[in-house]
This record gives C-alpha cells, sequence and structure tokens, in this order.
C-alpha cells in the first residue's frame, strides 16, 4: 500500500466491523434487485464461459469437413446439423462467439479508451483543445456509419482486427461527449479547487476525482456500444466485408440465410447464430439499463 | 447569532504580514469565440490592496456579487488575475501575466501552508471516496505521511474538528451539512496550514449548526495560530469573529480598519448603510437611516467615478467622474470616499 490507502482497501477493512454503504456498494445492491439485469448478467456470464471453453465443449474440429453430410439436419452425431460443406453448425457457433464477443469487447475497449482520453482533455484543458476534439467529434458523427464502415472494409480488407479498428474509430464520440461534459460540470464543483488548493497536478486530479466520477455514465454508454458493436460485425459479416471464412462468426454464419433454399429448408443453418445475436444483444441492453438505473445518483438514497 | 462587542480585540499594528496583496483584479470573459456573441468583460474585482497580519482573522463583507469569493480564490492562485500580485510571506506565489511566477517544485509546498473551506458542504466532498481518503488526500500528495500513519493524521485531525474517528470509512453522502463541513475543515487542517480561506464557510448551515462551525474555528484558530481570510455577507458573524476588516463594494474595497474602529465610526457611506441595516439584536433600538434605495450596478459596466455614487445618499458632482483612492483616515482605518462620515 505504497500510493497510500485507497477507498477500496479501507472499504474491504471496514467490511469485517460494520457494514459501510459505499457508492459502489450501493448500486451493486440496486442492481441485484433487478430482475431483468440479473437475467441479462446471467446468461451472458454463462455464453462467455461457454465460447471460452470452446475447445473442450465442442464435437468436432471448427474447419473438419465431412465430405458426405452437407446440410445435414440436426442428429446424434451433428447436434445442430451442418452447413453447406459439412462442417458441424454446433462446434462453429462455439468457435464464432469467440469473433463475435471477442470483436465486440475489444470494440468497446478501444472506443471508450479514445473517447475518455479526448473527452477529458477537452473538457478539462478547454480552449483550443476543446473545439479542435469537438469539431473532429462533429466531423465522425456527420459520416454516415455504414458507408464509410464497407469502404473502410473494403480498403484494409476483412478480419476481426480490422473490424474492431474500424467500429473503434468510428464510434468513440459518443463516450466522448458524455466525458467532457461530465468533466465540465465536475470541474466547476468545489471539491476540485479543494483538490487543487491541495497542490494536486491537473493529472492527479483528473485519474482520482474526474474519472472516478464519470464511471458510471462511461459504464453504461459503454454496456450498450458492445450490443452495437456486435450488431455491427455481424452485419459486416453477413455482407462478407467482416470475419472472413473459414474462421467462423456468428455474422457470417448467418450469410447462409443468403441462399434462399438455406433459408426455406435448412433452418439449423441460421436461426442458432441469429437467436443468439438476438439474445447477446437483448442481454447487453437489459444489464445496461439495469447499471444505469443502479448507478443513477437520484435514486441511490432509495434503497436502503 | 449572538454578538459580544467586548470580543472584537483592540488593534494593535501588525509586526509582519503573512499576506499582501497588490492591486488585485480580476475580469471574467463572456461570450466571444469563434461566431460567438460579442465580447463583454464582468470586472468581479478591481484594484484591490490589503495585507493579513500574521495570526489575524480579517473579514471580508459585502453584498453577493461584489467580489469576495472570488478574491479569496485570486489569493490562493486558484484563479488567475487579470492585473495585481501577491505575497505570501515573502514569497511571489501570484503575478497577474506570468502564468505560474513560481515553479510547481516551489509552489507545492506552499500550498500546504494555505487552504481555503467552501461554502457548499455538499459539493466540496467527492461522493465516490470515504472521509480517511478525502481528509488524508493533502498528507500523502505532500509526503508528510503515508499508509496507516496518514490515517492516523487524518484521525486526528477529525477529532480536533469534532468528529468521531469511526468516521474514516463511511461516505459524504452518509453525514449532514455540518459534519460535512467539519470533515472540510478537516481535510483543510491536515496539512497543518498557517492560512486558511474561509468562504461563507456558514452561509449553507442550518443557524444552530452556524454558531457550532463558527465557535469550531474560533478554537482552532486559538489552538493552531491560523491566519484568517474570513468572508462572508453576516456582519454579525464577522464583527465575532474578525480582528480587521474589508467593505467591499461591487469588486471595490471601499472601506478597512479594525473591526472595533469601523463598526463604532464607519466612514464610508456604503458601511454606514451596512450597518444600520443589521439588526440590532436589542428590542426598540431604532435603525439610524432608512435602508439603501435602489440595485447593486451591474458588474458588466461598472458606474464611473466612485462605484458607490448611483446610490448614495451624499454623492456629488465629484464622485460621478473621479475614483476615490483607498487612503489613510488615521490608525490605519483605511476609506475609499471622497467625503468620508467622519471629516463632516
Amino acid at each position: 500500500m505504497t500510493q497510500g490507502i485507497s477507498g477500496a482497501s479501507i472499504t474491504r477493512k471496514a467490511r469485517a466491523s460494520r457494514e459501510v454503504y459505499s457508492p459502489g456498494r450501493i448500486a451493486w445492491r440496486k442492481l441485484r434487485s433487478n430482475k431483468l439485469a440479473m437475467f441479462g448478467m446471467i446468461f451472458l456470464t454463462l455464453l462467455i464461459i461457454a465460447v471460452l471453453l470452446a475447445p473442450v465443449l465442442a464435437t468436432h474440429d471448427r474447419d473438419a469437413i465431412e465430405m458426405f453430410s452437407m446440410d445435414k439436419p440436426p442428429t446424434e452425431k451433428f447436434i445442430l446439423g451442418t452447413d453447406s460443406i459439412g462442417r458441424d453448425v454446433y462446434s462453429r457457433l462455439l468457435y464464432g462467439g469467440q469473433i463475435s464477443l471477442g470483436v465486440g469487447l475489444a470494440a468497446v475497449l478501444l472506443q471508450v479508451t479514445i473517447g475518455v482520453t479526448l473527452g477529458a482533455i477537452a473538457g478539462y484543458i478547454g480552449g483550443a483543445a476543446d473545439a479542435i476534439i469537438m469539431r473532429l467529434v462533429d466531423m465522425i458523427l456527420c459520416f454516415p456509419f455504414y458507408v464509410i464502415a464497407i469502404s473502410m472494409a473494403a480498403v484494409f480488407g476483412g478480419s476481426a482486427l480490422n473490424i474492431i479498428i474500424i467500429i473503434g474509430v468510428l464510434s468513440w464520440t459518443g463516450v466522448c461527449r458524455i466525458v467532457r461534459a461530465q468533466v465540465l460540470s465536475l470541474r466547476s464543483r468545489e471539491f476540485t479547487e479543494a483538490a487543487r488548493a491541495l497542490g494536486l497536478t491537473p493529472l492527479e486530479i483528473i485519474r482520482s476525482h474526474m474519472l472516478p466520477n464519470c464511471v458510471s455514465p462511461i459504464v453504461v454508454n459503454a454496456t450498450l456500444g458492445m450490443a452495437s458493436a456486435i450488431l455491427t460485425e455481424a452485419g459486416l459479416s453477413f455482407l462478407g466485408m467482416g470475419v472472413t471464412p473459414p474462421q467462423p462468426s456468428w455474422g457470417n454464419m448467418l450469410s447462409a440465410a443468403q441462399n434462399i433454399t438455406a433459408l426455406q429448408h435448412y433452418w439449423w443453418q441460421w436461426l442458432p447464430p441469429g437467436l443468439l445475436v438476438f439474445m447477446t444483444v437483448l442481454c447487453v441492453n437489459f444489464l445496461g439499463d439495469g447499471m444505469r438505473d443502479a448507478l443513477d445518483p437520484r435514486t441511490r438514497q432509495a434503497k436502503e | 447569532m449572538p454578538v459580544n462587542p467586548a470580543s472584537a480585540q483592540p488593534y494593535a499594528p501588525p509586526s509582519r504580514h503573512l499576506i499582501k496583496a497588490a492591486h488585485l483584479s480580476k475580469s471574467f470573459q463572456h461570450g466571444g469565440g469563434f461566431l460567438g456573441r460579442k465580447k463583454r468583460f464582468l470586472k468581479a474585482v478591481s484594484d484591490v490592496s490589503f495585507e493579513i497580519p500574521q495570526g489575524s482573522a480579517f473579514g471580508l463583507v459585502g453584498e453577493s456579487g461584489c467580489g469576495k469569493s472570488t478574491t479569496g480564490r485570486l489569493i490562493l492562485g486558484l484563479i488567475e488575475p487579470t492585473e495585481g500580485t501577491v505575497y505570501f510571506e515573502d514569497n511571489l506565489i501570484v503575478e497577474a501575466h506570468a502564468r505560474k511566477p513560481l515553479p510547481q517544485r516551489e509552489m507545492l509546498p506552499l500550498r500546504r501552508h494555505m487552504q481555503i473551506v467552501f461554502q457548499d458542504p455538499f459539493a466540496s466532498l467527492d461522493p465516490l471516496m470515504n472521509v480517511g481518503s478525502i481528509v488524508s488526500e493533502g498528507v500523502r500528495k505532500h509526503k508528510l505521511a503515508s499508509g496507516s500513519a496518514a490515517l492516523d493524521i487524518a484521525a486526528e485531525t477529525l477529532k480536533l474538528c469534532g468528529m468521531e474517528s469511526d468516521c474514516l470509512r463511511r461516505y459524504p453522502h452518509e453525514f449532514s451539512g455540518g459534519q460535512r463541513q467539519r470533515i472540510c475543515i478537516a481535510r483543510a487542517l491536515a496539512l497543518k496550514p498557517k492560512f486558511l480561506v474561509a468562504d461563507e464557510p456558514i452561509a449553507a448551515l442550518d443557524v444552530s449548526i452556524q454558531a457550532q462551525i463558527l465557535n469550531l474555528l474560533v478554537d482552532l484558530q486559538e489552538q493552531l495560530q491560523l491566519t484568517y481570510l474570513f468572508i462572508s455577507h453576516d456582519l454579525g458573524v464577522i464583527r465575532r469573529f474578525s480582528t480587521l476588516i474589508g467593505v467591499m463594494y461591487l469588486g471595490t474595497l471601499v472601506e478597512t480598519g479594525s473591526t472595533a474602529a469601523v463598526y463604532r465610526t464607519p466612514l464610508h457611506p456604503y458601511t454606514r448603510s451596512l450597518l444600520s441595516a443589521a439588526p440590532s439584536g436589542m428590542p426598540g433600538q431604532g435603525r439610524i437611516k432608512p435602508p439603501l434605495q435602489g440595485e447593486v450596478p451591474s458588474a458588466f459596466n461598472p458606474p464611473a467615478g466612485c462605484a458607490f455614487h448611483t446610490r448614495c445618499p451624499i454623492a456629488l458632482d465629484i464622485c460621478k467622474a473621479v475614483k476615490p483612492e483607498l487612503t489613510d483616515a488615521g490608525d490605519g482605518h483605511c476609506v475609499a470616499c471622497h467625503y468620508p462620515l467622519g471629516s463632516r
């Protein structure tokens, strides 16, 4: 504990002696009482565990082709049937989840990193830095998202990494605006002035007072951003601009539905990935909404 | 608020100043910018000079919006002045046009010795930090102690300010306004400062709590030999608290002197009307003068000459044209008026 006592470590010590209502604990209790949010959280946790255990849970090799069982309906050997070239849909679904969830998470991390950094700079320093950053945000918000994303994917080629970068670079503006607005309002609060009177540098003030107070809007925005990142990846892959086969993703598995025969007769090829995208996005949104309610300071004292 | 005139100690010429502010001015820009509205400047503080001797309490009094709080923040270097300088002991700590008169490495040790307590105890504590972290933050920053030693200092200071030590692990939302203000005072005092700016520290509190906090501040001054800049609009509080007093009107200092002298013989017409507007606390004791007429002029467009001439009952032509300087009328009692009340 060379850095001194952080809020968390004191809270942990205190728990033994006396119940402490830290702001984080209050939010957690409120989140726990929200059934939809808890359903979303449990579903997502199970999904993430399943996807991470893909090598164990998969019944077949990801890219193994069974020459004589193409477009076969679900059987005991192939739980969810096979695709048009005879690969096991169930196994590919698990591996595809790694890509889809991974891309969603990484894209959100990238957009939060860019957004928080630029937003904090714009809000705290203000002046020319603020003007430049906010005009950049305005410019990016003017881009028609899919047109730019598809052209970028066409130019740089489709791969998981490129999709992450495209989504990250095009959608950090929301977080940036939120952080800037929050920092602007926090900067005029008296505890910031008190910190300056104590001698803290701008960087220390941003790190220890501004960012912790921005966490709730960032978390909410990031959760909802993850839902849209998963959808974007699925959309781009469906159009053939995203993750390239044989590497599976839920999006490019869905592109089986482009074939009218598959759409009419081979439901097992497109329904499971579609359902998973749907359920994942739904659960992420439930969780995001729940976190927004739990972290809202106006309802903070309500349930104690 | 009980007022005991005897507690205002007699004024003795100071041997040494702790804070010296010279010709401080601050204008805030409104509008302007790229394709923005027309630029306008709000003159919050103009040409304010005073000294605060070691160990005294300087009370700054005036109506809302007269620049009291801005002056307090200028002195601590929390905002940059448009004009003027501030010395702490013999160190030039604030200078207009020089963004940082002292490098951070030399300013940091001085910061320790000047702290501030704000008006609103609800906005001045970070809601996500527990009290122990809040009070020990400065101690850790200045490397006076770390880890549990820093928390011990925090607990000690909180005890000095009348808080139980079990509050270390609790969070600001669990405390009342008066308790929060005690925490704010503890945060400021944990660094063992020499100088404390108290910016309307009791204005946001209930009356019963006001007296407690005020008595706490008085006790702390005696125990720790603190020097105060006490900002308030409450004349009774200032009288109880300060040895010296400065009266501000529309960004300028119109009268300074020992509290006893200013209350006994106010020289500026504004000071006199302020004093006569304060409730006497003695039934049957009528007020001397009718209260002031009119409104405070806008700080965007302050009147020429004496800032007070638009409302002054005795203003003459010269008051509209020439700005009076703050001049000594004897015994360190200074007034900025062409026709001070005692002279007639």
